[in-house]
């Protein structure tokens, strides 16, 4: 069978160059604003998966040599133009010098030392300089194709008008030393079993190497470095709180020249509490948040054709005689059982919808109207749910407490309350009733992403996987996926997800209890028989005093079923398992809303779209939900 | 010793009805004075060990029993209660003075593990092995991120040109396999990959030189989204899967291969011929294969770079040990995703309270 090319790792796992390159896309670029990257700190936010490694990779000179090379290659070349529009590539060759240090746990063991706190801060310092120093040097003799360590003694930092005090010029071999030995000392010391050894008393509190950048040139081999440097810090989440507030106040000085981006997972914040969506802060910085651009540019559009792009690529590689996911994947019903369904559908759902408004005049020229379509299609499966739509506009003008006269309702004003969320909340409820396919098309597949690229790889690699299968079977022709076995796929990748938590997450079976109690919640919502909020409702509201209490009880041991739930939140969050929006503006007052992952959705048959959610959920009940699991009650109180 | 020499190339291990016979005799040559050191959690082969030892009639002179939290998940009523049980069968077996417990914090409040840094420094001082014969760690109730350090410091106590004249005597790693007790343990939680404290070999140096990483997985079941993480975090040039065989289940290798499939030959695209066949239950064969294939490795891309060798261990605890002494010897990372808890799927009879003892002797008389 042909290797599934879904199953490869990820871009920013890629271990060679151009494997690297061959699996990114040139969207991936479209979020970085690009007049403020090179003159102030970049703060890069997302959950794991959406693309931030891969965006800092591509600024490495390995990445950019490349490029350079490779840009008048068709797959390479838009790439290269959006690197060149950033000012990263120029003709002659890379245009930055990307330095990327990642801050994985090494530096958070620091704060686990029994030393006092000043000496902890002077030992991160320490040792975050003294790789940053390493890795710069490492960097530039890659731009230049020289080997490192040793030709370090080819770069010299030469004092320049920014030096405040005289000093000599620095060679890179000098700077490897210490810079080595001072890493060696720090980890030996750190990772020593039979003890630490204090060696701190040199370091001093702060970064050093970008005061150096500042105040020196840079030459190799006598001629001046013509490249931009850019430090970039990866995965900062994983630094202490302490070390992120540190580390940031010391980049956000604007006296810096150099340019700073840091990447970090959205749950990292610099304010005290653990919770990212409880957070306020200022905007001396610029920051991107990659998931809302995601879901704001062109109203998704954007991220959607990079997934696309992405796709496509991988899907040339399984050489299999096809060139998008799209084409493996059938938009419509097409077996002889999906057909037989819908027609079982149509006929129960005309009949529901016209028992129930017997002796009704009032919908008389709906129902008439209705019938006068089906005369007029063979589409068994539309005019189901034009049925079950007729269905759900009719209960919802029935609820309504001021019946006028029993007049019947116009066909306009049928058309009028037709709309698209009408229709999916109506292919929704037929998909429950009669087990028809519901979770397939690759629009559908797109929305399951929840603006996650290793997520849609993920699932993509899933339906990839049978379409390799129908390739072996039937000896070389590929034969398209039927809706019901997307939608059975699809379903049963959202289960599997839902049953792996414990094991993936912390917190992991509060969690799981907690995302298994809203999605009930949401179901119930979802499939009331006026679909109040159609298509459905994926995700539960809590108040701005409700973030309060729960900000306050994570502090303290004095509430535990709230403190409790604050960290699972939190993981929850950091884990992509909930998304989070923040001061959602509606009836009168300001909501945090955590929406489902779109994976989650279809274990609980609810609907892809964000349209709706649940306000005045209460942090009290998510509490109980997550201690105790889903109480089986709807919410009336407010209705 | 020469670089390429095997520390535990000569070795020694009893198992099964063996460890009782070796402890006899070395009960027959001199009288023993014993410490103990062993986990007071909730595992249901927690007692197994020191019972078999009490029955031999070895003067276990004390028992540090050390006590950790289950992590973030909230332990269950029955674990709480047989981890309580333990706790007053061992009371009953030792005077007062003679048990001494010690509490191990896991995790620190923000949630990073502690545990590797905490337990290593309890136990640094090695005063505290002087004038007993042999100290005796029984690893079958301890989780791995608790004993990997733990032997680790001892090894290196034992190994510290500063304390050879203190004359210590034996250590001795024991432990109880029970493969399907193995089975019914499950980590909850654990959303990253880390290295291990104290087993960081040079992983992430910058200083240097873009080393080629290789990894070596220990295979066990169900532990897939725990190996994509770690893969994820090293990203490997070179996979070196180590599947048991010989193994009791003679199929078991088969059944990995089969279950990590796509892992190894799509995601990994590993080389067969890297593929690495280890005993199931001699650790000391997984050690000299992880040794052997790190030395081949180094040897043979010598022309081109340094390697970096990166293990990690998803199997039993016996097959860990392998794992353990090789990175110890050799300075190999080791990963690992710590999990927040441990919950246990169905539930512990009387037959989940025994398994196979096995003694892995690392120190002392045989290697003197």
């Amino acid at each position: 069978m042909a290797q599934n090319p879904f199953r490869l790792r990820a871009s920013e796992q890629a271990t060679i160059e151009d494997q690297f390159l061959s699996l990114v896309g040139p969207d991936a670029l479209d979020l970085l604003p690009k007049d403020q990257l090179w003159d102030r700190l970049v703060i890069i936010e997302s959950a794991p998966g959406a693309g931030k490694t891969t965006i800092l990779r591509l600024l490495t000179p390995p990445s950019l040599r490349l490029l350079s090379r490779l840009k008048d290659q068709d797959a390479y070349r838009l790439l290269s133009e959006q690197l060149t529009d950033l000012g990263a590539l120029t003709e002659r060759g890379p245009a930055v010098v990307g330095i990327l240090v990642n801050c994985r746990e090494q530096y958070a063991t620091i704060q686990d030392l029994p030393v006092d706190e000043q000496v902890q801060i002077r030992w991160f310092f320490g040792l975050l300089d003294a790789r940053l120093t390493l890795l710069t040097l490492r960097s530039i003799l890659a731009l230049y194709g020289l080997s490192y360590p040793r030709d370090a003694h080819r770069i010299e930092f030469l004092p320049n008008e920014n030096a405040t005090i005289v000093s000599q010029p620095v060679n890179g071999a000098q700077l490897y030393d210490e810079a080595s030995k001072a890493e060696n000392n720090l980890t030996d010391s750190l990772n020593s079993l039979m003890g630490v050894t204090d060696v701190s008393a040199d370091l001093s509190v702060g970064l050093q190497l970008p005061r150096t950048l500042h105040t020196s040139d840079i030459l190799v081999d006598g001629k001046p470095l013509q490249q931009r440097v850019l430090l970039m810090f990866d995965d900062v989440h994983e630094l202490t709180l302490e070390q992120r507030l540190a580390l940031r106040r010391d980049l956000e000085r604007r006296e810096l020249t150099v340019a700073r981006w840091l990447a970090q997972r959205s749950q990292a914040v610099e304010a005290t509490e653990p919770l990212a969506f409880a957070r306020t802060e200022g905007r001396d910085y610029a920051e991107i948040q990659i998931e809302e651009w995601a879901r704001t540019t062109r109203r998704g559009q954007r991220f959607y054709s990079l997934l696309d792009e992405i796709s496509n690529r991988r899907i040339l590689r399984a050489q299999v005689g096809v060139e998008t996911l799209e084409a493996c994947l059938l938009t419509t019903l097409s077996t002889d059982r999906e057909f037989e369904r819908a027609n079982d559908a149509k006929t129960i759902a005309r009949r529901s919808a016209v028992d129930s408004v017997r002796g009704h005049q009032k919908f008389d020229e709906w129902i008439q109207g209705t019938l006068e379509a089906e005369a007029t299609t063979a589409d068994a499966f539309e005019m189901a749910i034009d049925w079950r739509k007729l269905s759900i506009l009719m209960s919802q003008r029935l609820g309504r407490r001021q019946l006028p006269l029993d007049i019947p309702l116009a066909v306009s004003e049928f058309e009028n309350r037709d709309s698209s969320s009408i229709r999916t909340a109506a292919e929704l409820f037929l998909a429950k009733e009669h087990r028809l396919p519901f979770y397939y098309g690759m629009k559908r597949i797109r929305q399951l992403s929840s603006w996650n690229i290793e997520q849609f790889l993920r699932v993509a690699g899933d339906l990839f996987e049978q379409v390799l299968a129908s390739v072996t079977l039937s000896r070389g022709s590929v034969s398209q996926l039927t809706a019901t076995q997307q939608d059975t796929l699809i379903r049963a990748v959202s289960r599997h997800r839902l049953s792996v938590l414990p094991k993936e997450v912390p917190f992991g079976e509060d969690v799981q209890r907690l995302v298994t109690a809203i999605g009930k919640f949401c179901q119930l919502e979802t499939f009331r028989e006026t679909a109040p909020y159609a298509p459905g409702v994926t995700g539960v509201g809590i108040s701005e005093s409700d973030v309060t209490r729960l900000r306050e009880a994570a502090q303290s041991s004095k509430q535990p079923m709230l403190q409790r739930l604050s960290r699972v939140l939190a993981s929850a969050i950091a884990n992509n398992v909930l998304e989070v929006r923040p001061n959602v503006n509606v009836k009168g007052g300001t909501w945090t809303v955590f929406f489902l992952n779109r994976l989650y959705c279809p274990e609980f048959d609810l609907p892809l779209e964000y349209s709706g959610y649940k306000e005045r959920v209460g942090i009290d009940r998510l509490a109980l939900w997550t201690a105790s699991g889903f109480d089986g009650q709807t919410l009336r109180l407010h209705q | 010793m020469t670089p390429d020499q095997l520390r535990w190339d000569i070795h020694y291990m009893a198992s099964g009805d063996e460890v009782g016979s070796l402890w006899r005799e070395l009960k027959s040559t001199r009288q023993r004075r014993i410490l103990f050191i062993c986990g007071a959690g909730f595992d249901p082969r927690a007692l197994a060990a020191v019972s078999a030892l009490i029955e031999v009639g070895v003067d276990i002179v004390e028992c540090r029993l050390i006590e950790f939290g289950s992590g973030s998940g909230l332990p269950t009523e029955e674990d709480l209660s047989r981890a309580e049980r333990h706790r007053s069968h061992l009371k009953k077996m030792f005077a007062e003075n003679s048990l001494k417990p010690i509490t191990i914090t896991t995790r620190n409040p923000e949630g990073r593990s502690t545990g590797g840094i905490n337990i290593s420094a309890e136990f640094r001082e090695a005063q505290n092995y002087v004038g007993y014969t042999d100290v005796v760690v029984d690893i079958t109730a301890l989780p791995a991120e608790l004993y990997f350090p733990l032997i680790g410091t001892l090894l290196a106590i034992w190994n510290s040109s500063s304390v050879q004249s203190l004359e210590l005597g034996n250590l001795h790693t024991i432990v109880c396999d029970n493969p399907q007790v193995d089975s019914m343990i499950l980590p909850e939680g654990g959303d990253k990959a880390e290295l291990m404290y104290g087993f960081t070999g040079t992983v992430q140096r910058a200083s240097i030189g873009d080393p080629i990483p290789i990894w070596a997985p220990v295979l066990g079941e169900n532990q897939g989204e725990h190996l994509q993480k770690i893969a994820e975090y090293h990203r490997p040039q070179v996979v070196a899967p180590v599947l048991p065989f010989p193994a009791r289940a003679p199929r078991r290798c088969d059944h990995l291969l089969l279950e990590y499939r796509s892992l190894i030959f799509e995601t990994w695209d590993v080389d067969p011929s890297d593929i690495i066949l280890a005993d199931e239950q001699n650790p000391f064969d997984v050690y000299a294969k992880l040794c052997a294939f790190a030395s081949d490795y180094k040897e043979s891309l010598s022309p081109i770079g340094t390697t970096q060798m990166i293990v990690s261990s998803h199997s039993s605890k016996l097959h860990s040990l392998g794992v353990l002494l090789a990175a110890w010897e050799r300075r190999f990372g080791v990963t690992h995703v710590q999990p927040t808890g441990h919950v246990v799927n169905g539930s512990f009879g009387t037959e989940h309270e025994k398994g196979e003892l096995f003694d892995v002797w690392l120190a002392g008389e045989p290697y003197a």
